[in-house]
């Protein structure tokens, strides 16, 4: 007899969700912690939390001092990234991208010019943020590709799950904490489910939208017929010049550099007047600078106060001032920037950044009880039938979830205990964060084929410490809550108070894990077992 | 002969097949579709995103179904005819 649909779906969702759970949690986790991301910049790095008497906006003077600082960092022609200031980034941060391809980000006071660099920490936009969307593998675009795969996977997933369960709306409003273990946590699967689906529809769509370019190389270039420069201008309004060759000598440098105020003045007026309110500038790029055939790129990627992002991107050449191209998306690249800006939240809203945060968190959930189900519904046939696939999925589950969870503790404790003047101190945060992962997977494999015990409320234990270490630390060397509240700075607090929130988590789950389990003869079996 | 009883290893070549075979649809799909309404006027850049989301929003339903259907030479026919379809729209002058 042919399997049905559902048949197919079940199985689909079953096996599918367990191989792929894990990469689908690392997404979503750090998905979640993306979110927050310059907040968590600015707790790993205190000396970039100071707070301009004007935020978010630069004087041309203000903008003058920075862009020669940038001269005097940047000697050789080089790529300039200049982001302007926000309330979540009080500092203008430049990244200037020498001639070897070599990487160096600064924070610049735009009063002193005084240049702080960023090669602190990699912090939450250097280390979470890539790690989201890449796995940190850059290789080969392989990250791309294996963030492609979860996400497809994940929407696979979503409909699968949707034909599955006929009845999705019951099941929002189902749940039996006092059944057995194995019907509470399929529950509590359904619901976290059902609770944020279209949450995860969009997040998962955006996401993968937004990468197009990765996974759509070959249809783009086919449609613009391999001419990449031509759809690059089309699709971003990127445009670009080769170098010519002619360096310019200093003063020719500076004088070009003294021109982008103005510049960038004139485009932020004309802006306004075309949408019939105050618009500024939050991103300038300068290619090749230091060449004749230098390129200055004004642009507004993310507006406060919408949700669509890249509304325009002026082109400049920035020896004589002459406008290239002025990009502003038409209507069907504009709804796809509302889609991405959907997934980027970058506009102005704190209350709503909370409930991504949320939504991200039911997708942990989601994920962790697909796997503890599997785990549950299967315990005591694998025992009996003395199948070892059960211990390399609990093991999984534990270094996958719980493991990286740790990791990530561990990795703000690092932050707290490497001294300032240790060099590579960014990179020794990043080894503590992979080595933690790595031993807790293998501390799980190894109590999973030695059966032993309490292999969720050890991990647990540990994650509500380091979290609980990591505050505390904060609180020790930087202020911690107190400072940041008399200084206003909300950034950082906010992360205080995720971690707070975090050990309170932490706590009540240990308290509910060595509570004695109201249990059946099969789960009897099934404790027996463990 | 129900789905759990079913030889693992022909379901995993399945999705193996899913993935790759899918995004190479979608990627067929989403030029076509940018060529076809470039050539009815639509401006280039639009045509182009207009064409990957659909092929977007197909790519799942593609994945669900090259794993769905039972017989892999009619799906292959059917894939190869979409293939195609959507290569003659790109490379027909």
């Amino acid at each position: 007899m042919t399997p049905s649909i559902r048949q197919h779906m079940a199985w689909f969702h079953t096996w599918f969700g367990l191989v792929i759970g894990f990469l689908l949690f690392s997404v979503f986790w750090t998905g979640t912690l993306t979110v927050f991301d310059k907040e968590f910049d600015r707790w790993m790095h205190p000396e970039s939390r100071s707070v301009q008497s004007q935020c978010c906006s630069l004087t041309a003077a203000q903008l003058e001092t920075v862009l020669l600082k940038v001269h005097a960092l940047a000697p050789e022609p080089a790529n300039i990234r200049f982001h302007l200031p926000t309330a979540r980034t009080p500092m203008p941060s430049v990244r200037i991208t020498e001639h070897d391809n070599t990487l160096k980000t600064y924070y610049i006071d735009p009063d002193t010019g005084k240049a702080l660099p960023g090669e602190y920490t990699l912090g939450g936009t250097g280390f979470f943020f890539p790690f989201h969307y890449k796995f940190n593998i850059a290789w080969m675009n392989v990250g791309y590709y294996m963030l492609g795969i979860a996400g497809l996977a994940m929407l696979t997933l979503l409909i699968s799950g949707v034909v599955l369960h006929r009845k999705l709306l019951a099941e929002f409003f189902l749940f039996r904490p006092k059944k057995n273990r194995a019907r509470s946590l399929l529950d509590l699967h359904n619901l976290s489910s059902v609770v944020a689906l279209p949450f995860y529809i969009t997040i998962t769509f955006s996401g993968l939208l937004i990468l197009f370019s990765i996974y759509f190389q070959w249809a783009t270039l086919t449609a613009f017929d391999g001419d990449k420069a031509a759809s690059q201008k089309a699709m971003s309004g990127f445009i670009n010049l080769p170098p010519s060759g002619f360096v310019e000598n200093d003063n020719q440098k500076l004088a070009a550099l003294k021109r982008i105020p103005a510049i960038v003045q004139a485009r932020e007026a004309a802006w306004s007047a075309a949408l019939g309110e105050h618009t500024t500038a939050d991103a300038i790029n300068i290619r090749n600078l230091g060449d004749s055939n230098a390129l200055l790129e004004i642009r507004r990627v993310f507006p406060e106060r919408s949700i669509g992002m890249s509304t325009h991107t002026d082109t400049f050449l920035l020896h004589t001032g002459e406008l290239l191209h002025a990009h502003e998306p038409k209507p069907i690249k504009s709804f796809t920037h509302w889609i991405t800006g959907l997934h980027f939240i970058q506009f102005d809203h704190a209350a709503l950044r909370v409930l991504y945060a949320i939504g991200g968190l039911l997708g942990c959930v989601m994920i962790h009880t697909g796997f503890l189900f599997w785990l549950e519904s299967r315990r005591v046939q694998h025992h009996t039938r003395k199948l070892s696939g059960f211990a390399v999925v609990q093991a999984l589950s534990v270094g996958g979830t719980l493991g990286m969870m740790i990791a990530t503790a561990a990795f703000l404790v690092a932050n707290q205990l490497i001294p300032h003047h240790v060099a590579n101190r960014a990179t020794l945060e990043t080894d503590v964060f992979y080595s933690v992962w790595v031993l807790a997977i293998v501390w799980a494999f190894i109590n999973a084929v030695t059966y032993k015990s309490k292999q969720w409320l050890t991990p647990t234990w540990l994650f509500t410490a380091l979290c609980a270490l990591a505050w505390l630390l904060n609180q020790i060397n930087t202020g911690g809550m107190v400072t940041a509240l008399r200084l206003q700075e909300m950034n950082s607090f906010a992360i205080d108070v995720g971690l707070l929130f975090m050990v309170a988590s932490g706590v009540y789950a240990a308290r509910k894990l060595t509570a004695p389990a109201r249990v059946s003869r099969l789960n009897k079996e099934a404790f027996e077992c463990n | 002969m129900t789905p759990t009883s079913r030889n693992l290893s022909v379901n995993f070549y399945r999705l193996l097949l899913a993935f790759p075979a899918g995004l190479a649809l979608a990627n067929l799909l989403a030029a076509a579709l940018a060529i076809g309404l470039f050539k009815f006027g639509m401006a280039q850049s639009e045509a182009m995103t207009l064409g990957l989301l659909a092929a977007y929003l197909a790519m799942p339903a593609w994945m669900l179904w090259i794993y769905c259907t039972a017989n892999l030479a009619w799906l292959g026919a059917k894939g190869l005819l979409l293939g195609l379809l959507c290569a003659i729209v790109i490379y027909f002058p």
